[in-house]
């Protein structure tokens, strides 16, 4: 059983992203508190113990999808400053996100491990994440599934991050 | 030259990489540094290219860029550099050694070749932890300020390999001082057999009978401003060579740049693969583009970048004016700039340095790198 205060915001129809979660090993108790201060990103003014680090998962997202959660991002990032984002992919949009001056944690794609390792790509995607919470502190990660950034993903976001901007003002 | 100065470090007898069972072909990960630029990339792109049928090979690397090795067939795994992730360099390293153990981790390569300047320390934790060899790509002409320290790391290395310079008369550098790596001929990603055919080249850059074509590309724009540069080569150009078609390379991790009337952006990658299209090239002396327009025997103004950390732009662009094979200018105002155009596109200084140019090409070193990097292995893989 996972014991940590970070938190898993997945759709329970994201069959990856549950499985990821699922995965994932013990965490320690002190995780979550958001102290690694990685680049904020170019949308934030400042990067103080006030702004939440959020990982957002757009691993095997289609183009989309990934372009509408940057958008939801950088708005949220811009309008509340409550937030330190980092990006979770597996895709070749390196340019895109470096654009908004976010941290990266790039992952093997599905094809790329499948030709690398007879182990399964769900187990590497958790081990991976695993080894992003520990380090870079995050206190939430949001799986964005195939239906992008739907009002329960923002809800559970505007929770942590205590704010109330409507998802219409952010996406 | 370096062989022939007193060394602090000689080159150790090869050791011979052990392969994992049941390995077909032994698996190296090429390992960049970079973030700004493509130059590390780009050259173990050349030697990856060379090599593909002995080993198999996965890029683990720190550029932006790095998606552009798919293109060749290699996957690839990106790591933030530190001034991307925004860490200092103690959380950094921390980083990055947790980074590259989980990558190696899961990929499990027999070893790594690593091109770069510096072996990070987070690197190097990683490898010591995992007990993985490392093999290290490491150029010369270092600015002469950059100290020596850094050459300590062959010790931990199963081998260096210096990929050569052409102006290696010029590199008083620390590289100079030790006699620790197997040198090879200056590497490009591409050989001149393979430049696209002047005929195939002229029509995909829509150039009509007789008109000529010049390539402008200043390198990374994020190093440094270059603005101010561009905007003198391209009024030199639009004054001195009236009718030459001008291009401009749109660097893959560069961002917005002024557009020039009556300049065309090409973005294509890599784009020496044009050359025998161009009449000449006005280009950084990096590397890479320095020994690739060299090997693509087309004429060049360089003008050196001499914002990097320790890469010696200006001592290769001078070379080149020195010997022939160019033209440099090393403080590009608009008078200086307009003086070197004037000779880049003159007929017969063009002649002359086409000249110059083939004797001196030689092969591509990556052949004689790829050739140097199997060996380090067991013979016998599983077949």
């Amino acid at each position: 059983m996972r014991t940590s205060a970070q938190r898993f915001i997945v759709e329970p129809n994201d069959s990856l992203g549950q499985s990821v979660v699922e995965g994932l090993g013990t965490l320690p108790q002190q995780l979550g508190g958001s102290t690694k201060r990685f680049a904020p990103g170019r949308g934030a003014d400042g990067n103080g113990a006030n702004r939440q680090s959020i990982g957002f998962w757009v691993v095997d997202a289609s183009p989309e999808v990934r372009e509408q959660a940057y958008s939801y991002v950088y708005a949220s990032s811009v309008l509340n400053q409550k937030i330190r984002p980092m990006i979770f992919t597996s895709s070749n949009d390196l340019k895109a996100i470096r654009r908004f001056g976010w941290l990266v944690e790039h992952v093997l794609s599905r094809e790329s491990f499948e030709r690398l390792s007879d182990g399964e790509w769900n187990e590497y995607l958790s081990s991976r994440l695993e080894g992003a919470l520990s380090s870079l502190d995050l206190k939430a990660v949001v799986f964005v599934g195939k239906n992008g950034i739907t009002p329960y993903l923002h809800k559970q976001v505007s929770l942590i991050t205590k704010t109330s901007s409507p998802l219409s003002a952010l996406t | 030259m370096g062989l022939s100065t007193p060394s602090t470090a000689e080159r150790k007898p090869r050791s011979v990489i052990p392969v994992k069972n049941g390995r077909k072909k032994p698996r190296v990960a090429f390992v960049t540094s970079n973030g700004a630029g493509m130059g590390h990339l780009t050259r173990l792109l050349g030697i990856a290219r060379a090599v593909k049928d002995e080993l198999e090979i996965v890029f683990v690397s720190l550029s932006q860029a790095s998606p552009v090795v798919e293109k060749f067939g290699f996957p690839f795994v990106y790591i933030a550099s530190s001034s991307e992730a925004g860490l200092s360099a103690k959380d950094w390293n921390a980083y990055a050694r947790q980074r590259f153990g989980e990558e190696f981790a899961w990929i499990e390569p027999d070893a790594v070749l690593f091109d770069g300047t510096w072996i990070y320390g987070g690197l190097r934790e990683a490898l010591n932890e995992s007990g993985i060899p490392l093999i290290w790509s490491r150029r010369g002409m270092w600015k002469e300020h950059i100290p020596d320290r850094s050459l300590a790391n062959s010790r931990f290395t199963a081998g260096v390999i210096e990929p050569g310079e052409c102006a290696a008369e010029f590199d008083h550098g620390a590289t100079t001082r030790v006699a620790d790596a197997i040198k090879v001929n200056p590497i490009t990603i591409v050989s001149r057999n393979e430049l696209m055919d002047k005929e195939s080249a002229r029509s995909y850059l829509g150039l009509r009978e007789g008109e000529n074509a010049v390539l402008v590309t200043l390198g990374a724009g994020n190093l440094n401003s270059l603005d101010e540069t561009l905007s003198h080569v391209v009024a030199a150009l639009q004054s001195e060579a009236p009718g030459w078609k001008i291009f401009l390379t749109s660097n893959p991790i560069a961002g917005g740049r002024e557009a020039f009337e009556g300049v065309e952006s090409l973005d294509y990658y890599p784009v020496v693969n044009l050359a025998n299209g161009f009449d000449a090239v006005v280009s950084a002396s990096g590397y890479n583009s320095y020994h690739e327009w060299i090997m693509a025997g087309v004429p060049a103004l360089w003008i050196p970048n001499l914002e990097t950390q320790a890469d010696d732009q200006r001592a290769r662009a001078v070379f080149a004016d020195r010997t022939g094979i160019g033209v440099c200018v090393e403080e590009p105002t608009a008078e200086s700039v307009s003086a070197a155009i004037k000779r880049l596109v003159d007929p017969n200084e063009q002649r002359a340095m086409r000249s110059a140019l083939e004797a001196a090409s030689s092969e591509n070193g990556a052949y004689r790198a790829a050739q140097e990097l199997t060996q380090m292995f067991e013979k016998e893989c599983e077949a």
